[in-house]
Parts: C-alpha cells; sequence; structure tokens
C-alpha cells in the first residue's frame, strides 16, 4: 500500500479498461519503504537586503517584514538567521561567482580554480542518489538567461550552476521551460500511438543499447583521461533511459507550455512544472534559479528598470526602491510556487509542500556589500523531516553557525548518514556536524 | 594558496598598456610541455553548424540547447564542455526533429501573416486579430517558387447597431477574388479559402471594405476583423535532407542502405571506417526486423549517429597516425575546421587532409587561405566576434523608450556593427591593428537614426565613412550598452571591458572573504566622486583604481551606446601617465604590437579550445614576433595553425621509473 503513487491511484480510478504495466515503471530505486519527501532547491541572486527577508519572532510567531509575500507560508517555515558560507568566504572574491557556485556544495573554490569549473558535489546531487521514486533522478531549470559572469575570469558554471554531480561537473539547468514540459509530459511517443507507438518504444531503446555500445568502442581508443571524461557520456545515456522508461500517462496534466515565453511568464511556467513534476512523480529532487547568480536583468515589467546586480548596490534611494520591488517580486513568485504545493494533494492525500522539502538559499547574506557571513536560508514543508513548523533558528551577530553544517542536517535529513566531503569533512570543505535544530 | 593569491593580487593589479609578461589570463602550467588535444564536445554553435554540414543545409537549434559556460569569455573551451543529462536529452530531441523535418514533405510555399503584417492607413490590432476600420489594408509577401495554392483567412464583422453587415472586397495583385458581406462575429467566425495561382516572387492582398458605416451619436458602426490569414501551396516538395536518402542501388536494399549510411556516417564523424559502417548497418538491419519501415529504420540510425559521441566530441585516439611534426591529419583537419568555421570539414578538407596536405606549414598556409575564402568562415564572426567584442548579451538590453526612441530597433544593426567590423578585418588584406581605428564603421539607417549621424544609402550594413570618435572597436554600440545599465553607463564594467578585451590585463578577482560596508547613501555625487569612495578601503583601491579610470574615458557614451556631451571624460590607462578623454584618444595611445598579441592570445586559446597554458605562451611568443605588429587577421590565423600546440602531437610524459 506505501507504493500507491498517485499515479497509479489514477489508472485505479481511471479504470481497468486501461492496460498499463502496473508499478513496471516504478523502477529499481523505489524503495519498499514510503519514498522521502521531494527536495527543491529555490536559489535567488544578488544576495537580500535582510531588513526585507529575514523573519524574527513576534509574541511566539514566526513574522517576515512587513509586506513579505512569505507571511502566508511561516507556519510552515523554518527560518535561520544567519549562517556562515565560509567556503565562499575563502574563495576567491568573485562574490557571486563564489556565493552561487558554493552555495549548495560548501566547497572551497581555489585560485586557481576560478577560471574553470572545479567545486565538487552538491547536496541535491547527494540526496538525487537515495530518495525513491520519481523517474528522472534530478532536474535543473532556470528563469533566466545567461548574463555577463563574475570578474576575475570566473567560469560562467559557477554562476550558472547550482547543482554539482561532482568536480568540475556542473549541471547546467534548462532555460526554455517549453523544453523541460516536452521532456517530461510528452503524451506520445515521438508522435505515435497505439501499435506504432509500442514498436518505437522497442526500436528507441534499441538504438540507445546501440549508442552506448559505439561510445564503449570509442572509449577503447582514448586516452586514460580522455576515458574519464567520457564517463559523463555514459552517466547521461542511462539517466536518458530512465526518463523513457518514466511514464506519466496516468497523470493529470492540462495544457503544454508555450514557446518563447517573456520572463515572467517563464517563472510562473517553471512554478507550474516544478508542482507537475514532484505530484507526478517524475523526478524527487529538482534545483531551481529565479534567475542565474550575478542577474543584470531589469525588471522593466515592475516599473523597477535598472540592472538587478547594480541596484543590489544601491547608491541612492531610488535605487533602493526599486531594488525592494525587484526582491518583493521574487519573494511572490516563490510564495505562489509554495501556493501552488500548499494547494495540491499528493498520492496519500497529503498536501504536496508538506512531502516536499522547499529550500531557499540567496547567494549571498547581504547584497550590497558582498556579505557571505551573514546567509539566511529558509526552509517550507517537508514536514516529516524537518521543524518546519513557523520556527526561527537564531544565532546572534559573531555565532559560527555555517552553512556547511546546514548541509549536513540536509543530508541526514535524508538519511545520508556517511561522510562525503574532503579531508575529513562530512561534507564539502567545511561540514562536520549536523546544524541542531533542523532535522525533526 | 594565501601567498599565491597574495602575490597575484601584488602584480595583479599593477599592470601596464598592452598587458605584461605575467599575464593574468595565462595559467602557468607546472611544467611547460605541450598538452595533448583534450576531448572536446561540441558547443552549441559547433553542433548546429557540424549538423548544417552533415545534413547539407542549414539548421537553427540554438535555441533548443542549453548555453555552454565559457571560460575566458570563450564558450568552447573543452573543460567547461561537460555531459549532463539535461543536454544529452536536448540533442535527442534535436536529433529527431531535424531527421524529420529532413525527409517530411512540406508546401512548396507556406506563410502565416499576424497582425503586423498589414500596412494600412487606418486599421488597427484587436489581439490576434486586424480590424480594417474602413480602410484599405495590405498585405505583402513573396513565393520562391511558384504554383496553384490556397489563400485562408477568417474574416468576422463587428456590427453595433441598425447598420447593414459589412462587405470587403479581396484583391490578389489587383484582381478581385473575393466580395462578400460578412455577417459571422468575430467569435465564430467565417472561415474562407480562396485558390490562388501565384508565380515566384512578390505579390500582395489588399482588403477594401466598402460600405463602412462608424457614427458615434448614433452608435452604429459595422467593421470587419480579419484573423489567421495565411497562403500555401497545394503542392508538396520533398524534405530539405531528401539527397541523404538517394542512393544508386535499388531503393531499400541492403547496398542502398549501405551508401547512404557510409556517405553520412563519414561526414558526421569526420572520418570513414569500414568497422563502424558494418556496426551502424547492422543496427538498421535489426531495427527492420523489429517492425520500423526502411526509411523510419535509416531515421533512427541517423539519430544514433548524431547523438554518438563520435559526433557530439572531438577526440585524438590512439590509433591515430602521427609523425614527430603532426598530429594526425584528419584531426588537424577537425581542428582547422573548429578553429575557422565552427563547423565540421567539408568532403574538400577531408580531402586535403587524405592527401597529406596538411602535413607541412606550407600546406596548412594555402588550407587556411582558401578556407578562410569560404563562406563557413562566418563561423569566426558567431563564433569568435561575438564573444570578444561582446555582442550577445544585447538581444536581452532594455533601454527607456522615451529616453531612447530608436534603440529597440537599432539593436540588430549595433550587433551587426561589431560583427562586420571583425567581417571586415578577418576577410580584407588591412592590418588587425587598424581595428582600433578604422576611419570607416557599419551602420543601417536604424543605427543612424539612434547614433544621431546622417543616413547611409541602401539596406543593411553598409560601410562606410564614420567620425573618428564612432569608428574602431573602442567605440562599437554593442560592448559600451553591454557593459552599461539600462539607466546609465558603467565606469566599473566598461573598465574591466577594455582592460580583458583590449589590453588583455584583466585584474584579478577580488581576495577571498572581501566584505565591504554597503556605502552610504550620498545623492548628488558625480560620477568620479562615486567610483573614488573605491578608494576608501586600500584592498578595493588596488584594482578598482585601474577600472574605474579607465572606464571614465568612456563616459562620452551614454547607456545606449550614443555619444553625448560630459564635461568629465578624462581616462587614464593603467601605468601610463597619458590621460584620454575618448575613444579615439585611447585608440592612439594603444601599441600596435600589443594589440596583435592581445587579439592573438584569444585567438589563439579559442582555435585550442583551451586556456592558454606555459607551452602555448611560449608559442604565442613565437606567432606575434612571426607576424609583427602590422600583420594582417589571416597572417595570425595561418601563424596560429601552424604552431606547435595546434598541431604539433604534444609531450609525451615522461618515463616514470620501474621500482
Amino acid at each position: 500500500m506505501s507504493r500507491f503513487t498517485r499515479r497509479n491511484f489514477l489508472r485505479g480510478t481511471l479504470g481497468a479498461t486501461l492496460a498499463l504495466p502496473a508499478f513496471a515503471s516504478m523502477g529499481p530505486r523505489a524503495s519498499a519503504q514510503e519514498a522521502s519527501p521531494r527536495f527543491l532547491v529555490y536559489f535567488l541572486p544578488n544576495g537580500r537586503r535582510p531588513e526585507h527577508w529575514v523573519p524574527t519572532i513576534v509574541d511566539g510567531d514566526l513574522r517576515f517584514p512587513a509586506g513579505s509575500p512569505l507571511q502566508r507560508h511561516a507556519s510552515r517555515c523554518l527560518a535561520i538567521d544567519a549562517l556562515d558560507n565560509i567556503a565562499a568566504r575563502e574563495s576567491p572574491g568573485a562574490a557571486h561567482a563564489m556565493g552561487t557556485g558554493t552555495c549548495m556544495t560548501s566547497t572551497r573554490i581555489m585560485n586557481d580554480e576560478l577560471r574553470s569549473p572545479s567545486n565538487n558535489i552538491s547536496v541535491d546531487q547527494l540526496i538525487a542518489g537515495t530518495v525513491g521514486g520519481g523517474g528522472v533522478s534530478s532536474l535543473q531549470w532556470a528563469a533566466g538567461e545567461p548574463g555577463p559572469c563574475d570578474v576575475g575570469g570566473s567560469s560562467c558554471a559557477y554562476t550558472q550552476s547550482i547543482s554539482w554531480s561532482g568536480v568540475g561537473r556542473n549541471l547546467g539547468p534548462t532555460i526554455d521551460p517549453a523544453s523541460a514540459f516536452e521532456r517530461l509530459f510528452g503524451t506520445n511517443v515521438e508522435g505515435r500511438t497505439g501499435e506504432l507507438a509500442e514498436i518505437r518504444r522497442r526500436t528507441r531503446r534499441s538504438v540507445l543499447d546501440f549508442v552506448q555500445e559505439d561510445a564503449t568502442r570509442l572509449r577503447g581508443v582514448l586516452s586514460t583521461d580522455d576515458q574519464r571524461s567520457l564517463e559523463q557520456y555514459f552517466e547521461s545515456v542511462r539517466e536518458l533511459e530512465r526518463g523513457f522508461e518514466t511514464d506519466t500517462t496516468g497523470c493529470m496534466v492540462d495544457g503544454d507550455i508555450a514557446r518563447a515565453l517573456p520572463y515572467a511568464e517563464r517563472v510562473e511556467a517553471f512554478n507550474r512544472l516544478i508542482e507537475l513534476a514532484f505530484r507526478c512523480d517524475v523526478t524527487r529532487v529538482i534545483s531551481f534559479m529565479i534567475e542565474f547568480g550575478l542577474s543584470s536583468r531589469s525588471h522593466d515589467f515592475l516599473d523597477a528598470p535598472g540592472n538587478h546586480h547594480a541596484l543590489s548596490h544601491y547608491g541612492s534611494t531610488e535605487q533602493r526602491n526599486r531594488l525592494d520591488i525587484v526582491e518583493r517580486w521574487q519573494g511572490e513568485q516563490l510564495a505562489n510556487l509554495l501556493d501552488r504545493l500548499a494547494n495540491t494533494r499528493d498520492a496519500m492525500d497529503r498536501p504536496l509542500l508538506d512531502e516536499t522539502a522547499v529550500v531557499v538559499v540567496p547567494s549571498m547574506g547581504i547584497g550590497a556589500s558582498h556579505n557571505h557571513g551573514r546567509l539566511a536560508p529558509l526552509v517550507f514543508g517537508g514536514t516529516r523531516l524537518f521543524q518546519t513548523d513557523g520556527r526561527l533558528l537564531h544565532f546572534g551577530a559573531g555565532s559560527e553557525a555555517l552553512l556547511a553544517d546546514f548541509h549536513v542536517a540536509l543530508l541526514r535529513a535524508y538519511g545520508l548518514d556517511g561522510t562525503y566531503g574532503r579531508n575529513g569533512a562530512v561534507f564539502g570543505d567545511y561540514g562536520t556536524s549536523a546544524l541542531s535544530g533542523v532535522v525533526r | 594558496m594565501y601567498v599565491a593569491l597574495a602575490a597575484s593580487i601584488a602584480f595583479g593589479c599593477t599592470g601596464s598598456i598592452g598587458g605584461s609578461d605575467l599575464d593574468p589570463s595565462v595559467t602557468p602550467a607546472a611544467d611547460p610541455t605541450n598538452p595533448p588535444p583534450p576531448l572536446h564536445r561540441l558547443n552549441r554553435l559547433e553542433y548546429e553548424r557540424s549538423l548544417g554540414a552533415v545534413l547539407g543545409y542549414p539548421v537553427s537549434v540554438l535555441e533548443r540547447l542549453p548555453p555552454d559556460a565559457a571560460i575566458d569569455g570563450l564558450d568552447n573551451m573543452a573543460e567547461a564542455l561537460v555531459m549532463t543529462p539535461t543536454l544529452l536529452d536536448a540533442y535527442w530531441r534535436v536529433a529527431e526533429v531535424t531527421t524529420r523535418e529532413a525527409f517530411d514533405e512540406t508546401p512548396a510555399f507556406a506563410q502565416a501573416f499576424g497582425t503586423d503584417a498589414f500596412v494600412s492607413e487606418r486599421g488597427y490590432v484587436i489581439g490576434d486579430l486586424w480590424a480594417l476600420f474602413g480602410g484599405e489594408s495590405v498585405v505583402t509577401f513573396s513565393v520562391a517558387t511558384g504554383g496553384a495554392g490556397t489563400l485562408n483567412m477568417d474574416l468576422g464583422g463587428l456590427i453595433t447597431g441598425s447598420v447593414d453587415a459589412p462587405i470587403v472586397e479581396i484583391e490578389l495583385d489587383g484582381v478581385q477574388i473575393f466580395s462578400d458581406a460578412i455577417v459571422a462575429m468575430p467569435g465564430t467566425p467565417r472561415s474562407v479559402s480562396l485558390p490562388v495561382d501565384l508565380a515566384a516572387g512578390e505579390h500582395t492582398i489588399l482588403f477594401r471594405p466598402t460600405n463602412f458605416v462608424n457614427m458615434a451619436a448614433g452608435n452604429t458602426a459595422n467593421n470587419i476583423v480579419v484573423g489567421a490569414l495565411n497562403v500555401r501551396s497545394d503542392a508538396l516538395v520533398p524534405g530539405p535532407g531528401r539527397q541523404l536518402l538517394a542512393c544508386a542501388a535499388p531503393v531499400a536494399s541492403v547496398e542502398c542502405t549501405r551508401e547512404v549510411l557510409g556517405r553520412f556516417l563519414s561526414r558526421a564523424f569526420r572520418r570513414s571506417d569500414d568497422d563502424v559502417l558494418d556496426q551502424y548497418a547492422a543496427l538498421h538491419a535489426q531495427l527492420l526486423d523489429e517492425g520500423e519501415g526502411w526509411q523510419e529504420a535509416t531515421r533512427l540510425v541517423l539519430r544514433a549517429a548524431l547523438v554518438s559521441p563520435r559526433f557530439l566530441y572531438r577526440a585524438r585516439r590512439s590509433d591515430d597516425v602521427e609523425s614527430a611534426e603532426s598530429l594526425d591529419a584528419r584531426l588537424i583537419a577537425s581542428r582547422l575546421s573548429y578553429f575557422l568555421w565552427s563547423a565540421s570539414p567539408s568532403p574538400r578538407l577531408l580531402a586535403a587532409a587524405e592527401s597529406g596536405e596538411l602535413a607541412s606549414a606550407e600546406g596548412i598556409e594555402r588550407t587556411v587561405d582558401w578556407m578562410l575564402a569560404e563562406e563557413s568562415a562566418e563561423g569566426l564572426d558567431l563564433g569568435f566576434a561575438q564573444q570578444w567584442l561582446s555582442t550577445r548579451g544585447l538581444a536581452l538590453a532594455a533601454r527607456d523608450a522615451e529616453e531612447h526612441p530608436h534603440f529597440d530597433t537599432a539593436k540588430d544593426a549595433m550587433a551587426a556593427e561589431s560583427t562586420e567590423l571583425f567581417r571586415a578585418f578577418r576577410s580584407e588584406p588591412m592590418p588587425l591593428a587598424d581595428m582600433l581605428a578604422p576611419g570607416f564603421g557599419f551602420l543601417n539607417a536604424s543605427l543612424a537614426r539612434h547614433y544621431e549621424l546622417p543616413m547611409p544609402s541602401g539596406d543593411g550594413a553598409v560601410m562606410q565613412r564614420v567620425p573618428s570618435e564612432r569608428s574602431g572597436i573602442l567605440s562599437l554600440g554593442a560592448w559600451l550598452v553591454t557593459h552599461s545599465d539600462s539607466e546609465h553607463s558603467s565606469p566599473i564594467m566598461r573598465g574591466r571591458w577594455v582592460a580583458e578585451q583590449v589590453l588583455c590585463d584583466p585584474v584579478p578577482p577580488p581576495p577571498p572573504g572581501l566584505v565591504f560596508d554597503g556605502f552610504a547613501i550620498e545623492e548628488g555625487l558625480s560620477v568620479r566622486e562615486q567610483l573614488e569612495r573605491h578608494r576608501d578601503s586600500d584592498v578595493c583601491a588596488s584594482c578598482h583604481e585601474r577600472l574605474d579610470i579607465l572606464g571614465i574615458g568612456f563616459e562620452g557614451f551614454d547607456e545606449g551606446g550614443r555619444i553625448i556631451d560630459v564635461e568629465d571624460t578624462r581616462g587614464l590607462v593603467p601605468g601610463s601617465r597619458e590621460p584620454f578623454e575618448n575613444a579615439a584618444e585611447l585608440a592612439a595611445l594603444l601599441d600596435r604590437e600589443a594589440f596583435v598579441r592581445c587579439v592573438g592570445s584569444k585567438l589563439l586559446a579559442y582555435a585550442l579550445g583551451r586556456p592558454l597554458g606555459a607551452f602555448d605562451v611560449a608559442a604565442l611568443d613565437a606567432i606575434v614576433a612571426q607576424v609583427g605588429p602590422e600583420a594582417q587577421f589571416r597572417d595570425l590565423a595561418v601563424a596560429i595553425a601552424q604552431s606547435a600546440p595546434f598541431r604539433s602531437p604534444p609531450d609525451e610524459p615522461a618515463e616514470e621509473e620501474s621500482p
């Protein structure tokens, strides 16, 4: 009964006439126990203004700054004020690249690693390797377009990826929601239905098997280093196959997503996709960037023109007011997503938000001063694992609570009890023990 | 670590004109040996152009691929070109769509017209619909091939009050083809399909309402709306890739399969290999067994090839044939092709490799010359120039419509202004360093209007004389705009651009852990005063001093790249005492050989697909010495293609001694 996902539930209610391979698509990774809650990382660029971002406790309740749209979900929130992203602080001072690149890795970037992607595995990718359910192991999406990259010749990978599957392996996000939708919810097999679709399912598998054999033969004539590089290719083919084996036909999806949407509608489309992907159990782990790090979008549609990054270093009241508009709007998009998740039920008829841990992380604590030492992440939902009941974990100024230990707490919540870091660290280069007060 | 970092800061921000021997853009390698060519995934541009080369016609798939991460401002660096599930999924889909479109029959002509296609004195737009509002409206279009077809549209009448149903006459090239009263409401319009017979060339559709009434006082009107206007031929023509399936052997025979696949694979994989052909032919046979038809099976095999690492990656293989002088000729061909064309080698280039032409320095020189003369050399404009001259961010740039009324219409021309300037220098025998102050530029009418310059004659970006303050790479609109905020210029970003792209003397990143107190808001400071607040801190000052005073010299350009009258534009090149007031004065200060070296270093990294290491820097010295300060682009390209990092086999790692 615990394996009774929404997909199978829908099949049951739609009637026995649908001849579907029950449970076949659950894949080998589905565990006998109920799957862990889904995991979403929600990234915000250019740091924040703490006075508009960080909640406090008022009369025993978690209270966001006045006017914050996140107040609607305060009772499902765990706020942390604040953590030290020591990895970013000890990496070169390309603050946006380092703040973005390390926000889920806690890995220090050495000076000579700035120009070429280095880094190390991120929290979401470790979790992706263990959670049950779902088709593809993880998805990476971003609503922004790639813009300028950070100073000192920083590799763009640091500002454009928060998910890393290993050293030098940044998982570049999909930026077109229409492509993302097509990949997950295409309703037919390459335009075919019925028997022809069955043939294509078979031959598609044959083609991918062949491609892997062909790649294996090529690997035999490559140098050792290049063989290692080609491993990424093999992993990707296997993930592609897993995606094909995932069947979303039983999950109600209405309407597709248009191409070439303007920015604000892309954000909305991704909000919808996140809900769909989790509801339909297409994956259990997503990382989403509302913009890439160092975003320089001019939010003309909010009547808040001016490069967002430049506004984050406001030099006038007018610029600061515009920054507030941009930050509030981004908060509103996040709150809209939380609304969606709260109002959707999972297969066990629970609010999807309760079964989804949403970890919100800005690139920096304070954008204006490039401060990595006062990073204030938020966790929403995922109530089985996290103390997300309107709580504030308050560490005063000068405390040494580490983002890296928060990362360890996230891993521990998902049952990852091992050591994943370098040089004796449990995670990244700095995580030693789970930050207390996070895990339920 | 700390020692190294401190050292880099110490020397990093004390450069001089044209860079120094301690060029911080160059990673010092532990030992100056020639490293092996890395396994190199095609980036999105290379993928798109290679796909076009393999299919035999251009394709447009960039939008379907996720962006590649750049290193040192170039997105063809092997290290950054990782493979991810998201990317492979995109390749898989592009291969599916492309092989479908290649062979499916399509109408000989088919065009749909949105509301922007209508030209009229009176008409207006209602959502997707065009309202005639009593005036004649004209739509002009042209077809490449003629033939019979249909003109389709939805017509609706907006009738208010007691009035006759509106009548519309439709003419095609002056001949009436329709005339009727429209009683259908716009929500449930009347679909009209009119047979037409079009000759190749231009055609005009005219809509004429004949009994229009619009009386506000009586609240009566009879307007007509037109929607979903399109024209398509009756005849279908084979898809553009049809010739890929052509064969001398009987259609769908085993021999035909081998012929088709052999031709395709040698092109896609940049080498012929009978074993590989056997394996792909066996896959074809298997797919037939599994129930696919011959053509579908062929498409699937082509798709397999297009996601194979043999297509997606360039690789040096252990079975490559190499001499002491030169890498395998096929590998050289491939490197030349991606360097100069951003695409896979053509049959002519592969033949040159087979013939031994690429084994000598002279043969490489001849080859580079004819390659640069081919249309494919536009790959350099799209790959190299777009990045070097920062045109790619323009599409996203937005400016206030009142302040910059002509900005939107000038954006494309602004990108062309940069790439056409580069194109002129890569294709004409002119010294590369003249790019700093060539005396000419490329403008079309839109850009001239935006810059407030005299209108050029003719369409498109036209080469013409321009004032000195508008001439050369230092005054190109694209980088000036992409390195500005939307409402004001940014001396910091512009200083950084000039330091990185023209002086090749970039500043290092700020030191670890740098936190600065947010500046207190002080209204009414001048740009220079605002920037001078960077000097409050020694740490900030060391680098900003260089960026800021360099960037201030460009304050004579506003955030839209237009020349404006500003009092304080006194810039200074780091390490120099000579001030400059504008781009032209800076151009005159710069050393020509240093500029050639700077472009050469970027071009060498681009050609190699890796950031330069110690071995490459020695080669760069030799290249610059060889071509001299008056080098043409072509000289630089030849010297790079002949250089050891580009064509010599790597130094073998020293043998490890056995214990």
